[in-house]
């Protein structure tokens, strides 16, 4: 094995190769970055230019793609309450107050070393673990993605602990907007009022956009005054380094381990992960009263976690030929174009290639470290424009992004509708995070459970399997946590 | 009492809203047989909708014991912000549906031009050169990143 990570390494000393990863990752750091573009897009659109490409280059190129638009969606998420990608919805939450309070360089730095150190540990159970975890991701079963998605919900408790009741009836909303649509055990239509536009059902970009970026315009259009304001500036300098990231070093761990779980279980993704280390890091946390406000930890938690999933995702599409999401899917596309396909044959027959791109991947997250911070100079002139130039220009990404997703006008009337609501709501105290949580895993948590029932025939399977018992027990202790300390701060109140 | 029903004014409407919503769920959603066999298509609605009606409920009760205790002049009052505009939000809102709206009949460049100069007015832009040029351009840039570049078929009539 050994010898076989060797000469991949060798293979990735040449010009092709190099090119591939730096041209991936500026392409990828661009898409990230815009909002309404994603890594998906961006893939795509490369996939004709690694036809010329051999085989590892080629591969490196588009990973190169996906990883550097995982981290650069948080750039736009912490400056202008943006998020680039789905990947990027928890970052918003601490990185934009940061922005507000001058900290800008901080939380940029935290990102992008949080993604980093996300990224290699993820590299490394990818080149080191890639079959034990590909078997491990294969033993859940429907009971146990569905217990995944309710332990997922629980981090509404420490999300909305101001507001709690408000807070779970925003999730339920959530939920709720999932089931609009066809339903995806049965193909009956829900709660459609016979109009077309619901039957096409809510999907989680348009929403996304609309609970952050048309409710933060709608924010800026309230005021008054207005005139001459600009963005909060950033000026760069005062940043987090390495050894200021070592406070956080088994919070980084943990949530490193929590997206490489998530991210080899297929059909979950980098948004569902870093959530899971948002609340967890919330839930444990010394300072939990400065989450929401611009906590480091929150922010480190949920940057490592998204950018984990990365390689994570790559271990079942490469072992198994399972791609867990779209992203995975069109590069295992790309993988059959290059005449391979997945499976046991790519780590024997072809092994320097592919160790060449397992360890390639970790050398992408050595560079994406440089190049990051040459994108988070660049695009930290984006809060030197001001507001009457800037919004209308984010309004512009936000429609056209909406409307990509599926090319549709629709899209863009959910995104409105969900600005109004993310303008709304939080003006009598309903945090809009947790309906976000809801669309998230709405419908995961229901496919999972009507699967579970549908072949055990009985719920009480979730108490019966391992991995559900596990995810159940931490569930509990989740919100065990967050009401125990909601017990005690009433108690020092009194 | 009206100060109370001020406040939650968002949780009574949301309540009114989830109530409706309930009593529309079952001829919203027709369940068939395959439904007995596994999770009725209405199970997740209801117990959502009854989730957050629940929530909503409570959180008006207790908000009114909450007011009943501290006092109606102590409770926790809205303070009323003079420096917000609810007219430019309306109008913001209006301005987003009528993008909306316009964007098939007319197509993506004259609908998007149209909207970034208003919006860039309304947000305050009193410069001549640049509420002229930062539309047209922007709105040329963007049709031709998602048009030509990335084979978005964005909603073209006139152009």
């Amino acid at each position: 094995m050994f010898g076989s990570i060797a000469a991949g390494f060798l293979s990735l000393l040449n010009l092709e190769a190099i090119f591939g990863m730096v041209a991936g990752l500026a392409v990828g750091l661009s898409f990230g970055a815009m909002p309404g573009l994603n890594a998906t897009i961006g893939i795509t659109l490369l996939l004709p230019v690694t036809f010329s490409l051999s085989p590892g280059p080629a591969m490196l190129m588009l990973i190169g793609v996906y990883c550097g638009a995982t981290f650069a969606g948080s750039i736009s998420a912490i400056l202008i309450k943006t998020p680039g990608t789905a990947a990027a919805s928890a970052t918003v939450l601490e990185g934009y107050p940061m922005t507000l309070q001058g900290k800008a360089p901080v939380a940029l730095s935290i990102a992008l070393r949080g993604s980093v150190i996300g990224g290699v540990f993820s590299g490394l159970c990818l080149l080191f673990l890639a079959p034990q975890v590909a078997k491990l991701a294969l033993k859940f079963g429907a009971p146990d993605y569905f217990m995944l998605a309710v332990f997922g919900l629980t981090i509404i408790a420490s999300v909305s602990s101001q507001h709690l009741l408000k807070g779970i009836a925003m999730a339920a909303m959530g939920l709720l907007a999932t089931c609009i649509g066809i339903d995806p055990l049965q193909g009956t239509y829900r709660l459609t009022f016979g109009s077309e536009i619901l039957a096409r059902g809510v999907d989680l970009v348009p929403a996304l956009i609309g609970l952050f970026a048309v409710s933060e315009l709608l924010n800026q259009c309230e005021k008054k005054v207005m005139f001459m304001t600009r963005p909060p500036q950033v000026k760069m300098g005062h940043e987090h380094g390495w050894r200021d990231m070592m406070k956080y070093k088994w919070l980084m761990l943990r949530s490193s381990i929590i997206g490489v779980i998530v991210g080899a279980c297929p059909g979950t993704g980098a948004a569902i992960a870093a959530f899971l280390s948002y609340g967890t890091a919330k839930s444990t946390s010394k300072e939990p009263e400065k989450y929401e406000h611009g906590s480091e930890e929150g922010l480190c938690a949920s940057e490592t976690a998204n950018n984990a999933v990365t390689g994570a995702t790559l271990i079942p599409m490469l072992t198994l030929g399972v791609p867990g999401d779209s992203v995975t899917a069109v590069l295992m596309g790309a993988l059959t174009i290059q005449g391979l396909s997945p499976g046991s044959q790519l780590f024997v027959k072809y092994a320097d290639m592919t160790y060449g791109v397992l360890v390639g991947f970790i050398v992408i997250q050595i560079l994406m470290f440089f190049l990051g911070k040459l994108a988070i100079k660049t695009f930290s002139h984006l809060t030197k424009i001001p507001y009457y130039i800037l919004l209308p220009m984010v309004m512009g990404f936000c429609v056209v992004g909406a409307y990509a997703c599926s090319n549709n006008t629709t899209d863009i009337l959910i995104a409105i509708v969900f600005g109004v609501i993310g303008y709304l709501a939080p003006k009598f105290n309903f945090p809009t995070t947790p309906m976000l949580i809801g669309i998230v895993l709405g419908n995961l948590a229901e496919q999972n459970l009507g699967r579970t029932l549908s072949v055990y025939g009985t719920p009480a399977i979730l108490v019966q399997r391992p991995i559900s018992l596990f995810f159940l027990v931490l569930s509990m202790i989740s919100v065990g946590v967050v009401l125990i300390g909601k017990i005690r701060g009433k108690k020092v109140e009194v | 009492m009206r100060q109370y029903v001020k406040r939650n004014s968002f949780t009574i409407f949301l309540a009114v809203f989830l109530s409706g919503l309930l009593l529309c769920i079952p001829s919203q959603i027709k369940v068939s047989l395959v439904s007995k066999t596994t999770v009725s298509p209405r199970a997740f609605p209801y117990v959502a909708t009854i989730a957050a009606l629940g929530c909503c409920l409570l959180s008006l009760v207790m908000d009114f014991f909450t007011m009943k205790k501290e006092g109606k002049e102590q409770g926790e009052e809205m303070v009323k912000d003079e420096n917000i505009s609810y007219l430019r939000i309306v109008a913001c809102i209006a301005l987003l549906l009528a993008w909306y709206l316009a964007m098939k009949p007319i197509g993506f460049i004259i609908s998007t031009v149209s909207v970034m100069f208003v919006l860039s007015y309304m947000l305050g832009n009193r410069n001549k050169i640049a509420l002229a040029v930062f539309p047209v351009a922007f709105t040329l840039i963007i049709y031709l990143v998602f048009s030509q570049l990335l084979h978005v078929n964005l909603p073209e009539i006139l152009f």
